[in-house]
């Protein structure tokens, strides 16, 4: 069930080969409310199962504290390990202070390679 | 590095590190579209002052991973018989009340005793015309009974017998609450409570609970036997720093994540209490009754 993609305001999300894919859309800026919304909405898609995440957030802007701490403690509800594609100097800033401040409770790297990501976030299928 | 774009985007991180020296750790700097070691510097520093500012509200040492929410505006919308027709969204979680609780009551109901005199005063100038706009000091009260001290505007709005009533409130934190009620004297630091490095393995304590909340809590003993220290230190050097007890953090925090659960998915309440740590389903309704005054069963749950 629910192998279909869901969107909601923030992000498209799909699962593929026991990857769940999440992709950002453009230009956002996440609040605690965004965040609260994104980790609701996948939960209720993923249901009872855990997957590891590929986490695209080449979209995002900003992620503010509220979010980051969210995320990182909350976020990992359901998730047994996340793969962040960032692409810009400023994106890989961004998360690399995430990883290392907010420190999210499930492992957790960041890669400019999507390939790369896949490979990591295979070993916890 | 010598472009007009850049000389103002110097002058606002210059500026933003005199404010953080000054203490002021409000202020972030506006974010422009490249994607360069300056803007990486800007994020960074917006970013670190969000932390900070997070930090020193706490003490100054740890980072509770949590923002605390000390300004919150609430807006009523009351008829010209003072009852509530309406308010925002942040009202019902600051209040404590459902939205049911709140609409078509007395706006008095939600005003604590000692604010009921002042608010028939207002009541009546409001209703002989005698004031259109003013700014009152009044103290709500949530369904917990505890007290909101707040600074009010209440004015009524144009071409509508309806009146406004904004306000900026205190949030008083959940874990905050117990210090009215225990002694002064577990303000003072614990013994030994005083090295950087204790401080910093109690903040792993707490990363720790937070990251184990699937399974139940190792006892004091054994906590302290794995972050080799003792149990003294631990029991009171994180009450003291995170104004709550070891297990009631675990607790709360495990309940709320089964909470979510309940809500957002259809796994079975048997297999949501042993995610959460609970090793009988029994021990985790009562527990959850506990924490939220209903059961797990009262939630409306997907189908």
């Amino acid at each position: 069930m629910n192998y279909e993609l869901f969107e909601n305001e923030y992000a498209k999300f799909w699962v593929n080969n026991q990857i769940l894919f999440f992709e950002y859309k453009p230009d956002l800026v996440i609040d605690l409310k965004a965040a609260q919304q994104i980790v609701k909405d996948r939960i209720t898609f993923q249901n009872e199962v855990t997957y590891p995440i590929f986490c695209d957030i080449r979209g995002v802007v900003y992620f503010n504290k509220a979010s980051r701490d969210y995320l990182a403690k909350s976020g990992s509800i359901l998730t047994k390990a996340v793969g962040i594609l960032v692409h810009q100097k400023v994106s890989k800033a961004i998360s690399s202070f995430y990883l290392e401040i907010s420190k999210p409770t499930v492992p957790t790297k960041l890669f400019e390679d999507k390939s790369k990501a896949l490979q990591f976030l295979s070993n916890y299928i | 590095m010598d472009s007009d774009l850049n000389k103002e985007r110097f002058q606002n991180i210059y500026h933003m590190l005199l404010q953080m020296g000054n203490g002021n750790f409000m202020y972030r700097i506006q974010r422009s579209d490249e994607d360069d070691n300056l803007e990486i510097l800007i994020v960074l520093m917006n970013m670190l002052a969000e932390e900070i500012n997070g930090l020193i509200s706490h003490k100054g040492y740890v980072n509770p991973h949590h923002t605390n929410r000390y300004l919150v505006q609430t807006t009523f919308i009351l008829d010209a018989n003072f009852v509530i027709k309406s308010f925002n969204s942040d009202v019902p979680f600051i209040l404590g009340f459902t939205p049911e609780d709140l609409y078509h009551q007395n706006f008095s109901r939600v005003l604590s005793e000692k604010s009921l005199s002042l608010w028939n005063n207002i009541k009546g100038d409001l209703s002989q015309s005698l004031i259109h706009h003013s700014t009152f000091q009044l103290t709500f009260i949530t369904k917990k009974k505890l007290l909101i001290p707040s600074f009010c505007s209440v004015s009524r709005l144009l071409q509508s017998n309806d009146i406004l009533v904004s306000s900026i409130t205190n949030i008083i934190e959940e874990t905050d609450l117990p210090t009215t009620l225990v002694s002064s004297t577990n303000e003072v630091k614990p013994k030994g409570l005083y090295r950087l490095s204790d401080i910093q393995l109690i903040q792993e304590v707490y990363d720790y609970i937070l990251n184990n909340l699937d399974k139940p809590l190792p006892n004091l003993k054994e906590l302290s036997r794995i972050f080799g220290t003792n149990e003294y230190k631990l029991k009171y050097g994180f009450k003291y720093l995170f104004k709550t007890s070891i297990y009631k953090f675990y607790n709360t925090k495990r309940l709320k994540k089964a909470h979510l659960l309940i809500q957002q998915t259809t796994i079975q309440l048997k297999e949501i209490s042993l995610m959460s740590g609970f090793n009988t389903y029994p021990n985790f309704s009562k527990a959850f009754k506990k924490q939220f005054g209903y059961s797990p069963n009262d939630i409306k749950r997907r189908t």
